[in-house]
């Protein structure tokens, strides 16, 4: 019987089996599977492109290194969420000691979304409003505490519940509502000044 | 939460669907009839949806070619070396026996050459010389029968190894022929 992963025939069990053995194929099959979703919750808390990937780097080394240690008590994109976040937590603890945290505006190109013809989302004006906005909220995020960040991240890119961000966070639940409260209104207060009315 | 009253923790709850369906009938029911709390619910539906879009722009723009090559180059020299373990662990094993056995049970043998002429005499028929060496305090003596000369001489040192005719190991207390 072939020893092989396939893509296609993906199993976790089989695949963290692989992993231990040290097959590299197995590997490649799990950075391939994971690595947009970890840089999206990196780049969320991050928000800077380079630094994401390398954190994402980072964190698919230390599964390399210490997936002996992975007991499959939770599954293993939990277990890389975990690993994720707190990389990128120490990441800014570091970062905060040396410097103040600014964060400069994000790069802008012409790649997007395409909306639907016929609807008010084609106007050029629609369009070009929404990309500001999603520029600018992008770039007040990071204006938000790292904790409250990280829980916003985690809501609305891995649509986590409450229970799921204070196991990962080692917080209580209560601690990931309030946290969640004040980063969306936070948001809001900070946006205020570009918004119209029918904007948010 | 009651139709006078707005609790914005409990709305956000509300939108993250996180009560008990008790609680979420009562607050339901308050966002039907309170306008400003249906602008909120709408205000955090925006807020996800533009930065789930921003994101997801970023996340699309990002090229992981070389995050996944760097990753697995860098995995491929940490690589745990498992195959080259099962062989220097046995080979590793096999020298320790090797020092252990062959002392003991191996003929002794001389370590250090000569590295010092003690004494030398020559005759009109024959010569000796005494070498020693310093730590395992080896004695060689050289006989030579035949009277040559200096040029024969070297050439007899570097050649005619027969003419060793003895040895003593001081240190062991024992003597015998050795070759050098």
């Amino acid at each position: 019987m072939s020893n092989k992963i396939h893509k296609d025939s993906y199993d976790e069990a089989r695949l963290i089996s692989l992993l231990k053995q040290g097959d590299e194929e197995a590997f490649r099959i799990l950075v391939q599977q994971y690595q947009s979703r970890l840089f999206g919750i990196a780049y969320g808390i991050i928000l800077e492109r380079e630094e994401s990937l390398d954190i994402v780097q980072d964190v698919f080394l230390k599964v390399w290194q210490k997936i002996h240690t992975f007991r499959g008590d939770s599954s293993i994109s939990t277990w890389l969420r975990r690993i994720t976040v707190n990389q990128c937590l120490n990441w800014q603890r570091r970062w905060k000691r040396r410097f103040r945290w600014h964060h400069h505006p994000l790069e802008r190109d012409d790649a997007g979304d395409y909306p639907e013809m016929g609807t008010d989302d084609y106007l050029p004006e629609t369009l070009y409003r929404k990309k500001e906005l999603e520029e600018i909220i992008q770039q007040k995020l990071g204006e938000l505490p790292e904790d409250a960040r990280a829980v916003f991240v985690l809501r609305e890119t891995e649509g986590l519940s409450y229970d799921e961000i204070a196991k990962l966070l080692k917080i209580k639940r209560g601690t990931v509502s309030s946290r969640l409260f004040y980063a969306r209104k936070k948001l809001k207060e900070l946006l205020k000044e570009y918004v119209n009315e029918e904007d948010l | 939460m009651n139709k006078s009253k707005c609790d914005p923790i409990l709305l956000s709850q509300f939108f993250d669907h996180e009560l008990e369906p008790e609680e979420y009938d009562r607050v339901s029911e308050h966002v039907r009839d309170c306008l400003s709390c249906r602008k909120s619910l709408l205000d955090n539906q925006s807020l996800s949806g533009f930065f789930r879009a921003g994101l997801g722009k970023t996340v699309a723009r990002t090229r992981f070619d070389n995050l996944e090559e760097r990753v697995l180059s860098q995995v491929r020299n940490r690589k745990p070396q498992i195959g080259n373990w099962k062989f220097l662990i046995p080979a590793a094993a096999m020298v320790a026996i090797l020092f252990l056995v062959f002392p003991l049970t191996g003929p002794r043998v001389s370590v250090s050459g000569p590295s010092a002429i003690v004494e030398s005499l020559t005759g009109d028929t024959s010569s000796v010389m005494i070498l020693e060496t310093p730590e395992s305090r080896q004695t060689i003596i050289w006989f030579n029968e035949t009277l040559i000369s200096e040029d024969e001489k070297n050439e007899v040192q570097e050649t005619d190894h027969t003419s060793i005719i003895g040895c003593s190991d001081r240190r062991a207390g024992r003597a015998g022929p050795v070759r050098t």
